[in-house]
């Protein structure tokens, strides 16, 4: 009878696990080599079709560019226009004063009553007068009229400056008031 | 003989270092380089796409402008705002006004020495004029809405002889400089308020004594007007 003896046995039966993990680790090589292949082949593919995209916006932004370049003369003149007026409001202010509108309330309160000799108006609507009444009646009378456009809002912050009466009996005076714009 | 043996050794896993090679190479450099490049790639996209919606919306905005109206408007306010210091104008304007209502000029003096602050300078012009209450009314009147705009600082009205009534105005005029650039191709145009429309309408009311010709005469002849659109 012919007995075999299995030499590598004992060698074979040694070495088991260790060639269990080396064929695990050949095989894991293998599957993170295919799994790598395929996300590089998904990042190059990712890749052009984003640089398609990146060149067909790209070609449209120069387009549109061409075409705002082409309507330069508009966007200048638009651009001269905005400028103009946006500085306008500062050099033009909504509440400028009415000269011609002081003097005549001024004119039409003082009537027959006194007589403005000076009218100083300030850009900022502080306005002294000065003039003469021929007497003390009339005086009060402008006074009193003075006053009373104070009520109905025309001028406001009334100050009688100086008053003095002349040989000839003619009260001479010098006030000042603010106009109300409102 | 050992080193032989030695290398024999690791012959099996010859393959796997080889496959772990080629991953490291490639991720380093082919897999990497190209990772950040989508992300560059993304970035600049949205980029390029934030400035084509800028362009797209400006493109609208010109194309809705109208460039006749534009121009009128445009050659208008530089007549109201003129784009370089200049005296005679103003002083032609004023010379012209006070003869249109009849009144006689006393006195000007003109102060060329006005404030500049960013592109806006302006001249002052003090004046002594003399005439009929109601044509110095109507003369203060016109005086606001003339251009070169002219803003009033103050006046003094006193009476003179024969009840002729004397002013002392002192008026500013104004000038502008052209703006130097325009923008970015990309950035929107600033839109025009509701009280720049306002103050616009109540400008386009304005009119100067002068005629196009005697402003002609008043520039040296043979000459372009360098800022005429």
């Amino acid at each position: 009878m012919k007995k075999e003896i299995d030499f590598l046995k004992a060698y074979e039966k040694k070495t088991e696990p260790a060639r269990n993990i080396f064929q695990f680790l050949s095989k894991g090589l293998i599957g993170i080599m295919v799994i790598y292949c395929f996300l590089l082949a998904g990042i190059i593919f990712y890749w052009s079709i984003l640089n398609r995209e990146f060149k067909k916006v790209n070609s449209q932004v120069e387009l549109k560019k061409t075409r705002i370049k082409q309507q330069e003369k508009k966007e200048s003149l638009y651009f001269l226009l905005k400028n103009q007026l946006s500085f306008l409001p500062k050099i033009i202010p909504s509440g400028e004063e009415n000269y011609s509108q002081i003097f005549s309330s001024i004119s039409q309160i003082a009537e027959e009553k006194a007589k403005i000799s000076e009218i100083k108006i300030s850009s900022t609507g502080e306005t002294q007068i000065s003039g003469t009444a021929v007497n003390a009646f009339n005086f009060d009378k402008f006074l009193e009229e003075v006053i009373n456009s104070e009520k109905i809002r025309i001028f406001s912050k009334i100050i009688l400056n100086s008053i003095s009466k002349t040989k000839e009996g003619n009260y001479i005076f010098s006030m000042t008031f603010s106009y109300d714009k409102n | 003989m050992i080193k032989t043996k030695d290398i024999s050794k690791y012959k099996n896993f010859l393959f796997q270092i080889f496959l772990i090679g080629i991953i490291v190479f490639t991720g380093v450099n082919f897999f990497r380089p190209k990772l950040r490049e989508v992300f560059q790639l993304r970035k600049k996209i949205n980029e390029e796409k934030e400035v084509l919606a800028k362009l797209t919306q400006k493109e609208a905005f010109l194309e809705n402008l109208d460039e006749q109206e534009l121009t009128t408007k445009a050659q208008f306010l530089l007549k109201v705002l003129p784009p370089e210091k200049d005296v005679t104008i103003p002083l032609a304007t004023l010379k012209s006004l006070v003869s249109q209502f009849n009144l006689q000029l006393q006195k000007i003096q003109i102060d060329l020495g006005g404030k500049t602050t960013s592109g806006l300078s302006s001249v002052g012009f003090s004046l002594e004029v003399e005439g009929e209450k109601e044509k110095i009314i109507d003369f203060i009147e016109k005086v606001k809405t003339t251009y070169p705009l002219m803003r009033m600082e103050g006046v003094n009205f006193s009476y003179g002889d024969e009840d002729l009534l004397n002013i002392k105005l002192k008026i500013e005029t104004f000038f502008l400089e052209m703006p130097k650039e325009i923008g970015k191709l990309e950035s929107p145009l600033p839109l025009i308020n509701s009280e720049e429309e306002k103050i616009y309408k109540e400008v386009s009311q304005f009119s100067s004594p002068l005629s196009e010709e005697a402003i002609n005469t008043i520039y040296p002849t043979g000459k372009e007007n360098p800022f005429a659109i």
